[in-house]
């Protein structure tokens, strides 16, 4: 269905300047334009039940970006694919919960409404550059369709407008690559293009999962530097899903972090880093070794990330946690409000409150 | 000083480049051209680079796994390169290697027992089968699993673990030196940490020699006594962790140090981050010159013309920049 007045609503539409679109500079409100409430993602076998997302709520607020980091299997993928409804059923199934955006439920509008708003007001940004570009469309084509689906451009026009969007992801000679097969450019080209196609329609919600982690650390630090440069210009909110803290403390303003299904801790950057109160998420800054100090040994969380169809009873994490006590073996514990913004779910947790609140600044 | 375990002098190693109807070598990737280095006994030297920078290859020709097109490598004064069939496989249970990927290192058909084990029947290390079990029994136990594991195939393990086999499956032999090729990469922050801990105690127990490649430089900072960082086949800069961490002298060292994302998010503001242009240029067709000139903020005309020589800046800290030389 072509919309004629969004068409020219648009403001990075066919005609204007790439300066015309970066007058709605950022604003960040504390209005969540995406809430996550309560949602349940599970996985049906043969092997048992696979709680991947399990019972998880989060909000994203305008213009803002959330970190979501986590080890393999906490369900940080599952659970911004499930934002879109990305999640192949069977075997995954929303076993419940909502996904409120712009006052629509996104798991039970249908497929068609659901089809505008994929890759048009939602879009998502893939780890593989490689596998998530169809080999055999040139790279034109591929970013044309969704402005000729969603913004009812013509052919010609959405493939002028595709090479001012790879010129805006500062790919040289864009009249020449827009052309290419995604064979011929290299794994950081590729991630630019998947970028540009994911700013096609100007999205209000951008969802990159690990956009930088196929990366080489010189090409990584030329994407993040140019999504961050494109974060202050489209003004669009952005759910950043990674294992790399490193890129976390770079990127996001909000972290969440998640294990095993659940979302452990949650709170602004500052917090995450330099107050962090979950023992996960304490164990985690301390195992990597950091650039700008030396120490001899490793801080080690023993065990491994547990098998999620035999998730640890009570709080998932209490296996292999040094605070263990025998609540955390019986039952998940409730939000505790350190601060405003930082919430944390831990038995061990409670009663602590606005301790190192030196960085709560408003 | 320490005397130099694992000697390398000029080495390289060219893969041909085949087209049309016969075959014919059309052209060589330089995967490794001309490099030199030395390990010292006990010491772990890391070896740093982006994809395609040859530190893979370097450390797969230093073993042998590869042959090498030119150059010499020695480990402890005997030939590596031209060693016989017989020499070479004494030389073996010397020298062992740990793979990235602990998913399709193992064979999945294989037992733990006879995964770890094989090495030592094959290398006579062990008089029979129940001598094995016992040897296996207790190096897996160094590595941190269960005598009862040793049944187990390697499905049965998350991939921390199958690193820890990995792991065990190389010390069985006793090596003395061990290429670790971006052992701890596949594996998660938490794991990682446990893997990087096993790998130095069992560095201090059994006096091993490392070559740690890899393309973290928080984890090759934290493990390593010395560094080389390797741009398009080339050793760039060599020199102790301290001389590379903290007085870098080559810009590509110095734009790999800034790229990496920092821990402290107050000062993402003011960091002031070198951003290189452009992407890694082919090794079939290595830029004339300096080959990281076309990247180089501060390339000037000399270096797109003149390949700059390897110098020793400081004592043990070797750079290959026109501009470090300060030649301009």
């Amino acid at each position: 269905m072509h919309n004629q007045n969004r068409k020219e609503e648009k403001t990075w539409g066919a005609s204007g300047a790439v300066s015309t679109f970066h007058t709605t500079m950022s604003g960040k409100s504390n209005k969540p334009l995406l809430e996550v409430k309560n949602l349940k993602t599970y996985f049906h076998s043969d092997s048992g039940t696979v709680k991947a997302v399990d019972d998880v709520s989060f909000f994203v607020n305008e213009g803002e970006t959330l970190g979501i980091v986590g080890e393999s299997g906490c369900g940080k993928s599952i659970s911004s694919m499930s934002i879109l409804r990305l999640v192949e059923t069977p075997p995954g199934k929303y076993e419940g919960g909502e996904i409120l955006f712009e006052g629509q439920d996104m798991l039970t509008i249908s497929d068609d409404e659901m089809r505008k708003v994929r890759g048009n007001k939602i879009s998502f940004i893939f780890q593989e550059p490689m596998t998530s570009l169809n080999p055999i469309f040139k790279i034109g084509d591929q970013l044309s369709e969704t402005m000729i689906l969603h913004r009812g451009m013509s052919k010609k026009e959405a493939w002028e407008e595709s090479i001012r969007l790879l010129d805006l992801v500062r790919i040289p000679n864009p009249e020449r690559v827009v052309g290419e097969y995604p064979f011929a450019l290299s794994g950081g080209m590729r991630q630019r293009a998947m970028i540009a196609m994911s700013l096609a329609c100007e999205p209000k919600l951008l969802i990159a999962d690990e956009p930088t982690t196929a990366l080489d650390v010189t090409i990584q630090a030329q994407v993040l530097d140019l999504m961050n440069d494109l974060k202050k210009k489209i003004n669009a909110s952005i759910i950043f899903i990674t294992h790399d803290l490193g890129v976390i403390a770079e990127m996001s303003d909000r972290v969440m972090v998640m294990y095993a299904g659940k979302v452990v801790e949650t709170a602004s950057v500052q917090d995450i880093f330099l107050n962090p109160s979950h023992p996960y998420t304490i164990g985690l800054i301390n195992s990597k070794p950091d650039m700008s100090t030396s120490s001899d040994r490793l801080h080690v969380i023993p065990g491994g990330v547990p098998d999620l169809s035999q998730k640890p009873s009570g709080c998932p994490f209490h296996p292999r946690c040094d605070k263990v006590t025998d609540k955390c073996t019986k039952e998940f514990p409730p939000e505790t409000a350190i601060s405003d913004q930082h919430k944390v779910f831990c038995w061990a947790c409670q009663g602590k409150q606005e301790e190192g609140s030196k960085w709560q600044k408003h | 000083m320490a005397e130099a375990l694992i000697q390398v002098q000029h080495l390289k190693k060219y893969f041909p480049i085949k087209a049309g109807v016969f075959r014919k070598t059309v052209g060589h990737v330089k995967a490794v051209d001309d490099i030199s280095f030395s390990i010292r006994r006990g010491r772990t030297m890391g070896l740093v680079g982006e994809s395609g920078c040859g530190k893979s290859t370097t450390g797969r020709v230093l073993l042998r796994l590869l042959e090498a097109t030119e150059g010499t490598v020695t480990f402890d004064g005997q030939d590596v390169i031209g060693a016989n069939k017989r020499a070479m496989n004494s030389l073996r249970t010397k020298m062992q290697i740990i793979f990235q990927d602990p998913f399709s290192s193992l064979n999945p058909r294989l037992p733990v027992s006879e995964i770890v084990g094989e090495a030592m029947i094959q290398h006579k290390l062990v008089a029979n089968k129940a001598e094995m079990k016992d040897k296996v029994i207790e190096i897996i136990g160094k590595c941190g699993l269960f005598p009862e594991q040793a049944n187990r195939y390697p499905h049965q393990f998350s991939g921390g673990q199958r690193q820890r086999i990995c792991i065990a499956r190389a010390l069985a032999v006793n090596p003395e030196f061990v290429v670790c090729d971006e052992a701890v990469s596949a594996l998660d922050v938490s794991i990682q940490s446990q893997i990087i801990n096993l790998l130095k105690d069992m560095q201090d127990e059994m006096g091993l020699t490392y070559l740690f490649i890899s393309h973290d430089l928080s984890v090759v900072k934290f493990i390593s006594d010395d560094v080389g960082v390797m741009y398009l086949g080339q050793l760039v800069e060599t020199g102790s962790k301290d001389q590379i961490f903290d007085n870098p002298l080559h810009p590509y060292t110095e734009a790999l140090l800034s790229a990496a994302p920092s821990f402290d998010p107050t000062n993402r503001q003011n960091k002031k981050r070198i951003i290189l242009e452009g992407d890694i240029p082919s090794p079939a067709k290595p830029p004339s010159g300096c080959r990281f000139h076309t990247r180089c903020p501060y390339a000037k005309d000399m270096c797109k013309e003149i390949i700059p020589e390897s110098k020793e800046l400081e004592p043990g800290h070797f750079v290959m920049c026109h501009k470090a030389q300060s030649k301009f």
